[in-house]
């Protein structure tokens, strides 16, 4: 093959100890993305077929590199917020979740108990929004395209809730180190009231669509199956560790923001294929809309914001009566706040896995190191092993039930 | 027996100091080459079986200020012989704890064993650290950049590789931005 | 004799405009039909209910770059698309979408050619039109288009099979390859209600053919890009596009004419209940569509061989039998 006659997609750099030219045992060699329709972005595997079998798949990623941990160094400990919103874009509130509770860690703080009910209204929202994105491209992998539209419809409802509360439909930046960065208004109640009586018939419909269809059984029942102690070591998180049977939820295990009040299952599987998954995370949404109800149920009023104010900016009415506020005001936003020096890592259950933060603190107003875990990354690593010796298709059907956001992977 | 009695009964010399910060069980290990072992005992002794790795990470220490330093971070130590720090998550769901590994390395070409072995994740993790921080996993089977095309120069978050841009110089962060100006690329 | 040859002119000519347009139609329908199934509006922007959608798809694709990938093998490259859509339209011409009408005082018939071995005609241009979609896989040298091509060609051969002994069965009890004897010996009963299975046989395996959902692997955009058109462009891609939406026609034509009483019924004229029939089935397609995930490529071939094959012998036998006591 001269360079002249090769696909576009072959001049991409490969990584070495991998070619794209046949093997001497005549492998096709495929380079399915970065640019492919179900790779859920940039993601690119490098396969090595024989006929429609892959023999191996090496994961080459990267592509959407962004350099968010080293941006993260530059920023204010509030600033960083808005960074961690483009990691998994799916569920940006999981991320400022787990980053503010890491922050708020190490300032040894705790927000008012108004925001943290509101953060778990929220996180439980953005937890079935992004699974619901998950099911759609699930679905549309798999062929069947109408899940996709109506998984989509009904997440446009819960970003309309977002926007009523920050603003911003998707990089919402709404929870803050010490708090909310404002209460919610009063529509809040009735939007998120709705929502709770609309979906649960909203989800009976998809599964309708897929739970017993023949086809979908087929497709995804005995496939990209993990054991329990494949999960386990491969630190697979969320749904995927659940669906092997290792029954483990942040939540409810190692509680955060008063998780521990909710009374909520999590969902537990046995069979670790593409299937099982797929039970676990609609079991999941209908969890979450339950931790949803009880919230709404208890929020208590107060502030949202703590009233430290070398760490909280003041009311905004204040600035105008107080010289003091004045000042707060100023050197926060000039500034940012001052940690005690330390370190301090926080997980947390967000959609797809266990998130990480560590945020290293050497007195100064910016953090020395923010690391973020992020549980696409590191569920990404299963696929190699879920894909061997199954077809192209199945491929599609495992890189959708890893539910990997590419922004988090790459980060 | 506490985990951190259970570790130096084993390993003796190579555990260093051990510290609770915010309800965090920190503990560092002074002889990197024991990484792997330690790790590996501390997943299959039955009494602790951290055997989830939540997470792997490295930082540089090079422009932390000295005077106001995280316990365990010896002053005398930051830029020479312990400038980075590896960092393991354990996490066991037994007994529903987490325990933190801090591995300190030289500046020069450092390195320490893979825990690849122990646990398949830190496939990934380790090629992270590598990429970002120029770290290298003895015994890794596959280590090379990851998220940074392969002909890239540099490990972005050394704190000596500087951002593409530089921040404007108030009094507050006079000294910080003054000691990252000999790193600044000309 | 000329004037013959001049109507059969007529009616070629007339016959492709009516399918180019009925095809540029079926899209618009399809798209709006699935948008409803899927709460959405569909195209409604380009003139009254967005109707002319079609035509400014079609300007858009004739003005389209028409690209050949370098390294392609450019005759090939080149005649794919036509072969494949020339053989979805050749097709057409054995079918009778009416009775005989008068026009002008002259008798027009309303198929093209009455041919005695109409059904094998059919076959034979179902089968060349995989040539289109295989050389089309192989000329573009795109490994995804080659996979595509590759899984059509199996899928086709495969299909073929049961397809055949599920129509050979009706052809017993017609005792006529010829579609309008086969129409014809429908008057009092529609096939369908005397071989059911034969119907079944023949339906799935008519959405293989096409390879229109669930069993459209071959382009099966979430796998393999586009298949076997990946590579194509402007009206190349128009072509094989014409091509698909033909092959749902004729199958449905197909289906209509053997198992449906062709354009019998009461009432109104011939022809239009054929179009009301075969709306039907469009609408079946488009609902399938929008409805069913895809299997994949081993469990189609699986399905094919392992389960309609034998169900399709077997039929062929009881009704063979039973046309035979019959005193057929």
């Amino acid at each position: 093959m001269t360079a002249s006659t090769r696909h576009p997609a072959d001049t991409i750099p490969t990584p070495p100890g991998v070619t794209l030219e046949p093997g001497p045992d005549d492998k096709l060699i495929l380079s399915m993305g970065p640019h492919h329709p179900s790779t859920h972005g940039v993601l690119r595997l490098i396969l090595e077929l024989d006929g429609e079998i892959v023999v191996h798949a090496t994961p080459d990623i990267g592509f959407l590199h962004t350099g968010i941990e080293k941006t993260a160094e530059g920023l204010t400990y509030q600033q960083v917020i808005t960074v961690t919103d483009r990691m998994d874009y799916l569920a940006p509130l999981s991320n400022n979740l787990g980053y503010a509770l890491a922050v708020e860690k190490l300032l040894g703080v705790e927000a008012p108990p108004r925001a943290q009910v509101i953060r778990v209204i929220l996180a439980e929202l953005q937890r079935v929004s992004s699974h619901l994105v998950w099911l759609g491209t699930q679905g549309m992998d798999l062929g069947a395209i109408s899940v996709f539209l109506y998984a989509l419809r009904e997440r446009e409802k819960l970003l309309d809730i977002f926007e009523l509360c920050s603003g911003a439909r998707m990089m919402a930046s709404y929870f803050w180190v010490g708090g909310l960065l404002r209460d919610v208004p009063p529509q809040f109640e009735g939007a998120v009231r709705k929502i709770l009586a609309d979906f649960p018939a909203r989800f009976d419909e998809y599964e309708r669509m897929l739970t017993h269809n023949p086809i979908f059984l087929e497709r995804t029942q005995g496939l990209g199956i993990l054991s329990k102690e494949e999960a386990i070591s491969l630190g697979v998180g969320g749904a995927i560790l659940r669906g092997s049977g290792v029954d483990w939820d942040l939540r409810r295990d190692m509680p955060y923001s008063g998780y521990e009040q909710y009374a909520f299952d999590v969902p537990l599987g046995a069979r670790g294929d593409v299937y099982e998954r797929y039970l676990l995370r609609v079991r999941e949404m209908r969890q979450s809309l339950r931790i949803v109800k009880q919230a709404l149920d208890r929020l208590p009023e107060g502030p949202v914001r703590i009233s430290d104010r070398k760490i909280m900016p003041p009311p905004r009415a204040e600035l105008a009566t107080s010289m003091e506020a004045l000042i707060h005001h100023f050197k926060l936003f000039t500034e940012g706040f001052k940690p005690p020096p330390g370190e301090a890592y926080q997980g947390i259950e967000s959609p797809k896995g266990e998130f990480g933060v560590m945020v290293v603190s050497d007195g100064t107003a910016k953090p020395v190191r923010a690391h973020f875990r992020g549980p696409s990354f590191v569920n990404l690593q299963s696929l190699a092993q879920m894909v061997r010796g199954r077809y192209i298709a199945d491929v599609v059907a495992c890189i959708a039930s890893i539910d990997i956001v590419l922004g988090e992977v790459d980060r | 027996m506490s985990v951190v009695t259970a570790l130096r009964e084993t390993f003796g010399e190579a555990i260093g100091l051990d510290l609770e910060f915010r309800g965090q069980l920190i503990v560092w290990i002074e002889q990197p080459a024991q990484i792997a072992a330690v790790c590996s005992f501390l997943r299959d002794d039955p009494r602790f079986q951290y055997r989830y790795l939540s997470d792997l990470s490295a930082i540089d220490r090079l422009t932390m200020e000295q005077e106001s330093l995280p316990t365990g971070h010896d002053p005398a130590e930051m830029t020479g012989a312990r400038r980075f720090v590896v960092n393991y998550q354990l996490l066991s769901m037994t007994h529903k704890q987490r325990l933190w590994l801090k591995v300190g390395l030289g500046a020069e070409a450092p390195s320490l064993p893979s825990v690849t072995p122990v646990w398949t994740t830190a496939d990934f993790l380790e090629r992270e650290v590598y990429d970002l921080m120029g770290i290298a996993f003895e015994g890794h089977p596959d280590l090379r950049r990851i998220l940074l095309p392969d002909d890239w120069a540099g490990h972005p978050l050394r704190k000596d590789y500087p951002p593409a841009y530089e921040e404007v110089q108030f009094s507050h962060n006079f000294e910080r931005i003054e000691k990252q100006r000999k790193y600044a690329r000309r | 004799m000329s004037e013959d040859i001049l109507l059969i002119v007529i009616k070629v000519a007339v016959l492709i405009v009516i399918l180019l347009t009925v095809v540029a139609y079926t899209v618009y329908v399809e798209r709006r039909i699935m948008a409803r199934m899927q709460s959405r509006i569909g195209p409604n922007r380009v003139g009254p209910f967005g109707l002319l959608q079609p035509l400014a798809d079609i300007l858009k694709l004739i003005f389209k770059e028409d690209l050949t990938p370098a390294g392609a093998d450019k005759v090939t490259y080149f005649l794919a698309p036509a072969l494949a859509a020339i053989t979805g339209l050749a097709a057409f011409a054995v079918i009778p979408f009416g009775n005989t009408i008068d026009l002008f005082g002259i008798k027009v018939n309303l198929f093209i050619a009455d041919i005695n071995v109409g059904l094998l005609y059919l076959f034979a241009m179902s089968s060349l039109a995989v040539y289109g979609i295989v050389l089309a896989g192989w000329s573009s040298n795109n490994k995804y288009s080659l996979l595509g091509g590759v899984r059509s060609s199996a899928q086709m051969i495969s299909y073929e099979l049961p397809l055949g002994l599920a129509l050979v069965s009706v052809v017993l009890a017609a005792g006529s390859l010829s579609l309008g004897d086969i129409v014809k010996a429908q008057a009092n009963l529609w096939f369908i209600v005397q071989q059911p299975l034969s119907f079944v046989i023949y339906f799935i395996c008519a959405i293989a053919e096409t390879n229109r959902a669930p069993f459209d692997l071959p382009e099966a955009e979430t796998e393999l890009i586009a298949g076997y058109h990946t590579e194509y462009s402007s009206l190349k891609w128009a072509l094989f596009f014409l091509a698909e939406y033909m092959a749902v026609i004729t199958v449905s034509a197909t289906a209509v004419t053997i198992f449906f009483g062709g354009w019998q019924g009461p009432f109104l004229p011939g022809w239009l209940w054929f179009v009301i029939k075969l709306s039907g089935f469009i609408f079946f397609f488009t609902w399938m569509r929008a409805t069913l995930p895809r299997l994949r490529f081993d469990q189609l071939m699986r399905l094919g061989w392992k389960v309609l094959l034998p169900l399709a012998a077997l039929n062929l036998v009881v009704i063979a039998g039973l046309v035979a006591a019959m005193g057929g």
